[in-house]
Formats: C-alpha cells, structure tokens, sequence
C-alpha cells in the first residue's frame, strides 16, 4: 500500500483522465453513454475530451484541477474527480458550454432524440456535499481500497465538508459494494420506464448514495 | 434587431428545444425557473441559438451567461459587429 503517491492531477495525466471518465461512464458495462447519444465513436469523443480538458475550466468533470490521481511505480493507475457544486455556477452548465463549443453541430442535433429520454435519470449534485463524480481504477489496482484513500484526499483538499455524495448506475453491482464498505448508504432512487433509455446509457435506474463525515 | 424582435424569436427556440407549446421569456429567466433546461437542453439550446441568430459565442461568453438577458446582450452585440 506504500507504494501508492496521491496527487493532484496535472496536464501530463489527461489521458488517463479521458479513459477515467470513459470507463465511469460505461459503468461496468460496454456502453458508452456519450456516443450513443452524440453519434460519434469512442475514439471521437477521447480526442474532444482531450481538448476539453486542455481548455483547464475549472468546476466539472472535465477540469483537471477537480481531479486526484493515484500513481504506482510512476504510472497512474486511479482517479477521482469530486468538487463541491456551486449553486450559482452550476457544474452542468459549464460542462454543456464546453460539450457544446467542441462537439460538432450535427452531434449536438442528435442528442436532441436522446434528451428527453435520459432527463430522467438526472440527479441534482447535492449542494454543500463534496460529490465524487468519476471515479476510475485500473483492474490490476482494484481491492486495494484506492477508492476510500483517493477520497480522504478530496476531503483534505475541501476542509470543513461534512457530506459525501456519489451517483452510480443501479446495475454496478461492484460499485455499489465498494461504496457501500466505505460507508455510503442509497438516499435517492430514479428509474426511467421507458426502453429506449438502453439506446443511450448503461442502465435504466440511478443511485444517488451519500455518507455524512464523523 | 430590437431586442422584444430577439425575445420572440428566443421563445420560438426555447420552446421547441424544450418541448413546451409556449414560453414567456423576461431577461431575468434562467435554468433554474425551466425545469426542462438540463445540462443535455442547454447544449441544444445555445446550438439553435446560434444557428437562428448566425452566430458562434465564445466559450468564455456561454461561461459568463447567466440569465436571458446575457444571451440578449451577447446576440446584440454580436449582431452589431
């Protein structure tokens, strides 16, 4: 466990970044909500994330500076990305103005058909809770209670937060395990009824889950 | 263009991006007061905006928007260039 370095990301580890949230987004599964619902391929979408993150906003998941990575002999093998929402700068806005400065017209005009289906399975980040939002480790790195240590250090980083939040697709059945060792309890269900919710994301029902800090 | 000319043509936008059969814009509308204005609607929203008023905004100007009236003071200003 020595072995491990946390960190504050950097610009040398938007690759990595890029994958952490591909892989977050798949959640377990093999599909890929962002280009189901912007009709563009993995690769596509890695390379405008790239340049997304490289425009270094802060206050969403394409921020680097959200992000804290965890290296093992010199290579980063975790990440999670957590900030506390801004009620008046919402993380959702920020992240839809950069989607939508470096996403093509024609992709945008396509997730129009996604847009009503997957609303409803949008939960509002908490406010004043530090939400963990992407979350990634690298296979060979799992059981080795990354998460829970990458964690603490967002909470060093946010002195003073009191609550945690983290939303995870209800079919993650790993996820919710290790999120429920660390101490996090389900505070919120949405389920979506309607099939073609499985056109765009992994799953038809979300959890928002939450644990409060001694 | 007058800016009740830009607010007409605004509400045809944010209701057919919105699905809804009519808004009412003032400048001080924002996200919060339309339910339907998710993270995926806004994206849509600034594209059809864009689109009717022939215009691309800076990533720097969407990040500053925080009210309708934002985006009628960015679109005259823009259209005046």
């Amino acid at each position: 466990m020595s072995k491990y370095i946390f960190r504050p990301a950097n610009v040398n580890d938007v690759d990595f970044l890029v994958n952490t949230i591909i892989e977050a987004e798949k959640s377990g599964s093999e599909i890929f909500s962002y280009s189901k619902v912007f009709n563009l391929s993995e690769e596509e979408v890695a390379a405008i994330f790239k340049e997304m993150f490289l425009e270094e906003i802060d206050g969403c998941e394409f921020s680097i500076s959200n992000y804290m990575v965890a290296e093992f002999e010199n290579k980063v093998v975790a990440a999670i990305g957590a900030w506390v929402e801004d009620k008046e700068n919402p993380s959702s806005k920020i992240k839809s103005n950069l989607l939508g400065y470096y996403l093509p017209k024609e992709s945008i005009l396509f997730a129009s058909q996604a847009s009503k289906v997957t609303s409803e399975l949008i939960i509002i980040h908490p406010p004043g809770a530090l939400s963990l939002v992407m979350v990634y480790v690298s296979p060979d790195h799992r059981g080795n209670n990354l998460i829970d240590l990458l964690t603490k250090e967002h909470i060093k980083k946010n002195q003073g937060i009191t609550d945690l939040a983290v939303q995870v697709m209800a079919n993650n059945i790993p996820a919710i395990r290790a999120y429920n060792k660390i101490g996090f309890e389900t505070a919120q269900i949405v389920k979506s009824e309607d099939e073609k919710i499985l056109n765009f994301l992994p799953g038809n029902e979300k959890l928002l889950m939450k644990k409060k800090l001694n | 263009m007058e800016e009740n000319q830009i607010i007409e043509r605004l509400e045809k936008i944010f209701s057919s991006v919105f699905g809804k059969e009519s808004i009412v814009l003032t400048r001080t509308t924002s996200a919060g007061d339309i339910a339907e204005w998710n993270s995926l609607n806004h994206m849509i929203l600034i594209s059809e905006v864009e689109t009717a008023f022939n215009l691309k905004f800076k990533l720097k100007e969407l990040n500053k928007m925080q009210h309708v009236g934002d985006l009628i003071d960015l679109i005259i200003s823009k259209s005046i260039v």
